[in-house]
């Protein structure tokens, strides 16, 4: 119910901010850095790099803080790391992005190999000519790890095609000024092999914030609504993945300290597999750096 | 009615023609002695200069058009319609050099006359020297760009093809342009020589140069008296702490314009020319605010003074303001608009 108030509010907000786009002094809204990375926290943002620029991006997650598998004895989470995802993405124009990564994996998946493409359509303009910015993405993940011999384990593989899961998105997202950007990330997830109970095809919906504390750090939040909701796999509940992380754009690098539930990274990863509650205390901080090289 | 409108007409006939001669002796009988389009080498020329290396005579439009692309674009386009390939992944010439005039007088290259200049034509305010009129110039690199390059300045004084490598492989951090490149290059350079209008040569000193009592080099001397032959550039070191006003004694309103059109022609975001993004807007002048009064590279007396280096990992770097660049007062001038607009909610 929270979550559906929340998301209300953002549509509302965009909304609002579009039919007044004629009328406001839309001269002070910048049409650029709109979000400083490409991703958020876990998620895409709408942004993609400038044409010939590669992105190294490193992200780790740790263990859970607290809950069973937290606390003193894991010095709250930091003796383990439940992802990391070693990626590359490379922008081959202004507007279209491509990028691809292998990652430890998060969920019941491991060896977890991704890719995906990023076209910006839309961008948002000084002049509030046009208020959004909309950018659509497709992406694949294979994992490579060795097929479960039990028949009911999603992690059973009886061909090669169920290693496979894809997710569609469509960002949508607005500057509000120089400090506030927001975002809507409508989602569509499929997996060609999923346990008994669980679904192959999910909608989702992504609401996503950047506050710009100074000229170096923001704070970034994101949330994922599943409509699929209450469901389980293999009879464990699965969670909306929710997080925030505290970003330092130090002219170069973007390093991100992250707080999540999401244990995986990936977008094929982290909006379907999350089991990790917050209530649970089964959150953990993690880190981004991303690292972009003219080419 | 009419008895007296003839009484006065003598009157009047008299006065209008007082006006007219005080319009006529209130005007100039100056007029160009010269061709105003003739170029300036073709003058110095008519008086015995000799032939400068790289000369071109006649400029081929499709090799000036390539060249043009090269220095704007950081690739050229041929007459075959082939591509040069990009000379840099870093920069393009024109992210440090106009190719418009940007000096009033070009005997003079006063930073506060041609920052005016700036705002009027709009053009960016930059560390570089024009490229217009520079195949007039007889030295390049000079002054204390012997303190930055070292002996790799040696050779570009007083070759023009030199410096040009030298800014292609140095300053830009590219590769070593090609002769074929080299060659279009020259071409759209010889396309932005001087003309003997650009000078605004006196009409005293346009007669000497026509008539037989001075020897030529004394002519080709009055010519050069008009215009810089090598561009100063005097390195100084930022000011310190202590003789810093942060921007008390500055006109905000110049600031703005340096800000806009020097600062933001590298900084802006959506150019993609350096790591460090600025925007016009609070956060970013509340950055530079925070950190004027330091002596690393973030305060704007610093890095206008010193600029960054290009280091191993990182390539790109800031080149710094030289003092005939930029004013010591343009800099406050620059702290006093950050301040203002720091302030701002």
């Amino acid at each position: 119910m929270k979550a559906l108030i929340f998301l209300s509010i953002l549509s509302i907000t965009i909304s609002s901010a579009w039919a007044q786009s004629d009328s406001t002094s839309s001269e002070a809204l910048p049409a650029f850095s709109t979000f400083s990375s490409s991703r958020i926290v876990n998620g895409h943002s709408f942004e993609t790099h400038p044409a010939r620029t590669m992105d190294i991006r490193i992200m780790h997650r740790f263990g859970d803080i607290d809950g069973d598998n937290g606390g003193i004895h894991t010095l709250y989470g930091l003796d383990n790391s439940s992802d990391i995802r070693i990626g590359m993405d490379y922008a081959f124009t202004d507007d279209l992005m491509m990028g691809a990564g292998r990652s430890k994996g998060g969920g019941p998946l491991r060896e977890v190999y991704d890719g995906f493409a990023k076209y910006v359509l839309l961008r948002q303009t000084k002049d509030g000519s046009m208020p959004l910015s909309i950018t659509v993405l497709g992406s694949a993940a294979f994992t490579g790890m060795v097929s479960s011999t039990d028949s009911s384990d999603v992690t059973f593989f009886s061909e090669g095609l169920h290693r496979l899961s894809y997710t569609a998105q469509a960002m949508i997202a607005r500057k509000f000024g120089e400090r506030l950007s927001l975002q809507l990330t409508p989602s569509f997830s499929h997996r060609n092999y999923v346990a008994s109970d669980d679904v192959n095809q999910m909608f989702s919906l992504g609401g996503s914030m950047r506050y710009k504390i100074s000229k170096v750090i923001a704070i970034n939040i994101e949330y994922f609504y599943n409509f699929e909701q209450d469901r389980t796999i293999n009879g464990v509940m699965v969670y909306d993945p929710f997080g925030f992380s505290l970003e330092f754009d130090i002219g170069g690098h973007i390093f991100m300290l992250d707080v999540v539930n999401s244990t995986g990274i990936g977008v094929n990863q982290f909006i379907p597999y999350t089991t990790s509650n917050w209530a649970d205390g089964q959150y953990r901080i993690g880190f981004t750096i991303s690292r972009p090289f003219k080419m | 009615m009419n008895m007296k409108s003839s009484t006065y007409r003598p009157f009047l006939v008299i006065a209008l023609s007082m006006l007219v001669i005080l319009l006529i002796s209130a005007g100039t009988n100056e007029k160009s002695i010269l061709d105003a389009d003739k170029t300036l080498f073709q003058l110095l020329r008519e008086y015995g200069e000799p032939v400068p290396l790289n000369y071109i005579e006649q400029i081929d439009p499709a090799l000036a058009a390539a060249g043009e692309g090269i220095v704007k674009e950081g690739h050229g386009h041929w007459p075959d319609g082939s591509n040069s390939g990009r000379q840099s992944k870093y920069f393009v010439c024109t992210d440090c050099h106009n190719v418009d005039r940007e000096d009033p007088i070009l005997s003079d290259p006063d930073p506060e006359a041609r920052l005016q200049m700036a705002l009027e034509r709009g053009i960016p305010f930059l560390q570089g020297t024009t490229f217009w009129g520079m195949v007039n110039r007889e030295g390049w690199y000079n002054g204390d760009y012997y303190k930055k390059y070292g002996d790799l300045v040696t050779n570009t004084r007083d070759t023009l093809v030199n410096a040009i490598q030298l800014c292609a492989t140095v300053c830009s951090q590219g590769r070593e342009l090609n002769d074929k490149e080299m060659e279009a290059i020259l071409h759209y350079f010889w396309s932005l020589q001087l003309t003997v209008g650009d000078l605004n040569m006196s009409q005293e000193d346009q007669e000497k140069l026509i008539q037989d009592e001075l020897d030529p080099e004394e002519k080709r001397g009055i010519i050069r008296s008009y215009y810089m032959t090598a561009s100063p550039a005097r390195f100084v070191d930022p000011l310190p702490r202590s003789e810093r006003k942060y921007g008390v004694l500055g006109d905000a309103s110049k600031g703005k314009v340096i800000y806009e059109q020097g600062c933001m022609h590298c900084h802006d975001p959506q150019r993609n020319i350096t790591n460090l993004g600025l925007e016009d807007a609070v956060l970013s002048f509340r950055q530079l605010n925070r950190n004027m009064s330091s002596t690393k590279d973030m305060s704007i007396y610093e890095i206008t003074r010193k600029g960054t280096y290009s280091i191993a990992g990182y390539k790109p770097y800031m080149p710094h303001y030289t003092l005939d660049r930029m004013s010591d007062q343009q800099i406050e001038d620059i702290a006093a608009y950050i301040k203002q607009e720091a302030k701002k909610k």
